[in-house]
């Protein structure tokens, strides 16, 4: 799901390492009571909406600078299917 | 390897069908639902975008007022609760049309919830489909395969990928269960995604066209052996992109595993594809862990907070609603139901109502819409409105025929001329010289030679027997080559067969 | 010593005066800083990229406008060049996050920071380093070089914004911008003794900040005084509509704190020293340092007194939870699409799209890095969401919550910014635990949103420094700034000066 090719040796010493963090995660659980609400945000705010008026885009050339892979303006994706 | 098919009438007799639909409708607002790049359809590749729908590091999402604005318009015509609260959260999974590799969708806080929609069926009654949510989300980019059959994702070298519509507005309309469907599951399906795509045209926030990607929809379809059974597993057919698919998706699904049910066999719970030269849907990618979307609320964004009086300030922009237009307009233009029904069905009301705005009788309208536009529309398979003729384009001929420079047999080589896409009824009319003839001089001789040529008919009209008139009127325009008005004709035979 | 090293050795605040005055351009201060960095990198490494070039120009640019006296307006530092953490999107500048997988991009467009440092006409000497996308407390995780402490090269510079406190430290820069997301601009500011400031969560533009835990993140700045400090924040600071977690608020008035704060008067003032922060764990000698400051502001008229925030001990376990499940999507979009590395997959393996995106994510990620977008994705996913993501933004409720109980009682907390002073490179990477754990007393800032900062308290017995760690309410920066800059005067009414006196600098000494 993360979308990385791990090694087999990575994911060992991942596993063993993510064991520990647990530990200090169950401390979080115990004070977590139903009756707290979560915050996502840590200062309260409401939403700033935006008017819709257009701003000057990227060039095609600025967008496409920092493709690894481009052909015909566009960005070159390896074969998408299996 | 080609699905079993249980017949149709046979399938919803042993089984209950239930359908869901899920919507997306891409709002027509000036610039991206995050970012201010201006949104346009079929611009150059990769122009349309800012640091924020590149995806570029560092940038962030900043609200567009008019897809609020848009969300709550649609939300008030669906009958749904608007929350005052609703929240942005991230749907994650990595796909090369997606700049975050994230999507910017609402999960567990949406803006709008739990509505209906009242559809009209072909017998003119209503069905109430329910309304789970509305929910503001953006678009992804578009891939273009290269080096496949027919552009084909399957089979393709590589994709070429332009970001121009990520980030683009879209609003997901999604039902709940659609239950008592029974043998009208597709008609239910269709009348929904029309009289869905009407409101929104009303309210001008999409363009809604289904073949240009502004009006897409997931369709889901179980079946289940009675109403008081639990829902079966659902088949979930993905971007069904034209009306008549969906109703051709609902019905497949329920033969197809009706015909699996009764073998004995499940349903898996994938999501298949339609497919318009086969009509059939294919499979299937089952849901696996990679479905585990991962959803949180976007920290970028804080909660969109919804106010009474903003919720107002929409209601008073509120345009009248499809159905009370229809109302209004069959009075308007004294039809009868089944007329009416005959102009929905055809998606003619707007493209009539328009020409009668520029100015043609209702009746008139009419004739032209459902009769040789629509012929020309099914020969053709595209909608009316792909068609090269515009309302103001009916109107003009019409315009003509009323001033008498277009009788009926010209009036309808022009609208051919325009349907071939030779320009508006004036140019055609210039180029092929259609003139109705006025000159009495030239029809008076040829009437003269008609009669001559037709001694018993003239013997006929002359006692008093009108009944052979088109004999002559049909050699008056063969001579004229069908220039002459057949109304001066005949006035012209009568004078002289009575003198 | 030289004019030069004189110069670099003054304050921002100062640097700006003589500009005004006239008696400096714009130019001679870039150039002396520039001249300072050529001679000090080989042992400091604090810069990934120095953009002497354009830095020359934008002081150039500057004095132009001063000579035709078009300065009217512009901020007090207006001329004063600056060091910024390759954290932060610059355009037409290399802009990496200390990661492979973004080498070589240079970005189309400014932060909003950085429009507001060119606006003021402050040259941008060059690209700090730090660890790789802000996901460090050394800057050991840097994809390209470590940076040194300036105190002792043996030893790290904290992090992740190592190369902005090291840079300014080592007067390669008068100041900095840093990114602080449990710390890392406070506790390298700690460990280098300078002064680093994490405004209120949303003081700040974060746009242009490449993200790493978007609830957590924001820009500050590294001085080597509180009044510095001050005046880039409120060169940085305010509203902006590109950025929705922005306060819609004017900066508060740190400047005028800072300055009131220097008249060493802090009677009224009310000071909460925080219960759960300190003891086990923490070094003596930083205790030592710390209870000798809280002393001095008590002897400055402050009244001190003991606070508990019984959920802080729950803050580290909740950001270790929030922050990687932030950095996994966060992170997602560097996958060799749009931008940075690509790396195709080998012979034998399917040339598709999502294995490419794997064996560039792959290739072109640290370990750390790795370590904290798997435990992010896991913490995310259907099974752990409720469990822990749910919990974690609970814990962050009843931080808040601590918080403002506190400041109904205070009006600002206290405590070491850092349990130890600077280890030595290597001592803790093979432990990223203990290293996680060295956050403990600065996470709760980046958990409650609330303003904190720390400045330096003295050295340690082994001659490196210590961190004095203020926290104000949310959106009264102010508050801190005042007891601060008192704090710093007292201190350096002790030592004779400020505390850099005691800093060795062989690179300033060679020129």
């Amino acid at each position: 799901m993360a979308r990385i090719a791990l090694t087999d040796e990575e994911i060992t010493r991942l596993q063993g390492e993510l064991n520990v963090i647990a530990d200090s995660i169950n401390e979080v659980q115990k004070v977590a009571g139903d009756d707290v609400k979560p915050t996502a945000n840590p200062v309260p705010l409401e939403a700033y909406l935006r008017p819709d008026v257009a701003e000057t885009p990227l060039t095609q050339a600025e967008a496409l600078a920092g493709g690894p892979k481009t052909e015909a303006g566009m960005f070159v994706a390896p074969r998408i299917q299996e | 390897m080609a699905d079993k098919l249980m017949k149709f009438s046979e399938a919803v007799k042993k089984y209950d069908p239930v359908i869901g639909l899920e919507t997306h409708v891409e709002l027509s607002t000036n610039t991206k639902l995050f970012c201010p790049a201006h949104v346009e359809f079929g611009g150059e590749p990769n122009t349309q975008l800012t640091p924020v729908s590149l995806g570029l590091p560092g940038s962030l999402p900043v609200i567009n007022k008019t897809a609020v604005d848009y969300a709550i318009k649609l939300g008030l015509a669906l009958h749904c609760e608007i929350a005052e609260w609703s929240q942005f959260a991230r749907k994650n999974y990595f796909y090369p049309d997606m700049p975050r590799d994230y999507q910017i969708s609402q999960y567990d806080k949406p803006t709008n919830g739990n509505g209906y929609l009242d559809v009209e069926l072909d017998d003119g009654s209503i069905f109430r489909v329910p309304i789970e949510r509305a929910h503001i989300e953006d678009d992804a980019g578009k891939n273009t395969h290269i080096g496949g059959a027919d552009g084909r994702i399957e089979g393709a070298d590589h994709s070429l990928v332009d970001y121009n519509r990520a980030g683009v507005p879209l609003i997901e309309i999604v039902t709940k269960p659609i239950e008592g469907v029974g043998d009208r599951a597709a008609e239910i399906a269709g009348a929904y995604m029309r009289t869905l795509r009407d409101i929104v045209r009303a309210l001008n926030i999409s363009h809604a066209r289904m073949e240009q990607g502004n009006m897409r929809a997931d369709v889901n379809v179980s079946l289940r052996p009675s109403p008081s059974d639990p829902y079966g597993t659902r088949s979930e057919t993905k971007n069904v992109n034209s009306f008549r698919g969906i109703e051709k998706t609902i019905t497949y699904e329920i033969r197809r595993q009706a015909a699996r049910l009764d073998e004995g066999k499940e349903i898996l719970q994938e999501t298949r594809h339609w497919d318009e030269s086969t009509q059939t849907t294919a499979g299937g990618r089952v849901k696996t862990d990679a479905d585990d979307y991962r959803y949180f609320p976007d920290p970028d964004l804080v909660m969109l907070h919804i106010t009474k009086e903003h919720i107002e300030e929409m209601k008073a922009q509120m345009p009248e609603m499809p159905r009370e237009r229809r109302n209004r307009l069959k009075a308007e233009w004294g039809l009868t139901d089944l007329q009416m029904r005959d102009i929905i069905n055809a998606d003619a009301l707007d493209l009539i109502e328009e020409t009668v705005k520029a100015g043609a009788k209702a009746a008139g309208a009419r004739k032209w819409w459902l009769g040789e536009i629509s012929r020309a529309a099914n020969a053709k398979e595209v909608s009316l409105e792909e068609l090269p003729i515009t309302p103001a384009d009916v109107a003009e001929v019409e315009k003509l025929i009323a001033a008498g420079k277009l009788n009926d047999k010209l009036a309808k080589q022009t609208v051919a001329g325009v349907l071939a896409g030779e320009g508006t009824p004036a140019e055609v009319v210039k180029k092929h010289g259609y003139q109705v003839v006025e000159d009495t001089g030239a029809i008076e001789k040829a009437v003269d030679d008609a009669l001559a040529a037709n001694p018993d008919v003239a013997e006929k009209l002359k006692s008093g027997n009108m009944k052979p008139m088109g004999v002559i009127i049909g050699a008056v325009m063969k001579a004229t080559r069908g220039q002459a008005d057949a109304k001066a004709v005949t006035k012209i035979v009568m004078s002289k067969v009575k003198s | 010593m030289t004019d030069a090293t004189e110069l670099v050795k003054l304050s921002a605040a100062e640097m700006a005066a003589k500009i005004r005055n006239k008696e400096v351009s714009s130019r001679e201060l870039t150039e002396a800083h520039l001249d300072v960095i050529e001679k000090a990198e080989p042992s400091i490494d604090a810069f990934l990229k120095v953009s002497a070039e354009t830095a020359l120009a934008e002081a150039d640019a500057f004095d132009k406008k001063n000579a035709a006296g078009e300065t009217e307006g512009l901020p007090e530092l207006a001329g004063v060049p600056i060091a910024i953490k390759d954290m932060i999107v610059t355009k037409g500048i290399e802009t990496t996050a200390a990661s492979k997988i973004l080498e070589g991009w240079v970005p189309p467009y400014d932060a909003t920071v950085i429009s507001k440092i060119k606006a003021a006409g402050m040259p941008i000497l060059g690209k700090t380093n730090l660890d790789e996308f802000a996901q460090g407390s050394s800057t050991e995780h840097s994809a390209y070089k470590t940076t040194k402490n300036p105190w002792n090269t043996e030893h790290v510079p904290g992090g992740s914004g190592g190369g902005s406190a090291s840079a300014v430290g080592a007067f390669e820069a008068p100041i900095a911008l840093g990114t602080d997301t449990g710390g890392s601009i406070r506790q390298p500011g700690a460990f280098t003794g300078t002064v680093g400031v994490k405004p209120t969560y949303g003081g700040v533009s974060r746009f242009g900040a490449i993200a790493m835990a978007s609830s957590l993140d924001q820009i500050g700045p590294v001085s080597r005084t509180v009044l510095d400090a001050a005046l880039l924040h409120e060169v940085i600071g305010g509203h902006d509509k590109r950025d929705s977690t922005s306060i819609p608020r004017e900066v508060p008035p740190v400047v005028a704190a800072a300055r009131e704060g220097l008249k060493m008067d802090l009677k009224g003032v009310k000071v909460g020293l925080i219960k759960e922060l300190g003891g086990e764990g923490f070094q003596p000698d930083v205790e030592a340092r710390f209870n000798e400051s809280v002393k001095l502001l008590e002897d400055m008229g402050a009244e001190v007194v003991e606070i508990s925030c019984p959920h802080f001990p729950a803050a580290l376990g909740a950001y270790y939870i929030i922050m990687p499940s932030e950095v996994s999507s966060n992170l997602a979009r560097y996958d060799g699409m749009r931008y940075g590395l690509r790396v195709m997959p080998p012979a034998g393996v399917p040339q598709t799209a999502a294995n490419m995106m794997a064996y560039t994510r792959e290739a072109g990620f640290g370990d750390e890095v790795k370590r904290r977008i798997i435990l992010g994705t896991y913490a995310l996913s259907a099974g752990y969401y409720d469990a822990w993501y749910g919990s974690a933004q609970k814990v962050r409720t009843l931080i808040i919550e601590d918080f403002a109980k506190a400041f109904e009682q205070v009006d600002v907390l206290v405590s070491p910014t850092a349990p130890t002073t600077a280890f030595k490179f290597g001592e803790k990477t093979a432990d990223p635990i203990t290293m996680y754990l060295g956050d403990v007393a600065t996470i709760p800032a980046n958990m409650g949103g609330v303003p904190a900062m720390s400045i330096p308290a003295g050295l340690s017995e082994e001659g490196l420094p210590v961190g004095f760690q203020f926290f104000a309410p949310q959106m009264q920066d102010e508050k801190m700034y005042k007891p601060a800059a008192a704090l710093e005067a007292a201190l350096e009414g002790k030592w004779g000066g400020p505390v850099w006196n005691s800093l060795k600098t062989p690179w300033l000494d060679e020129a």
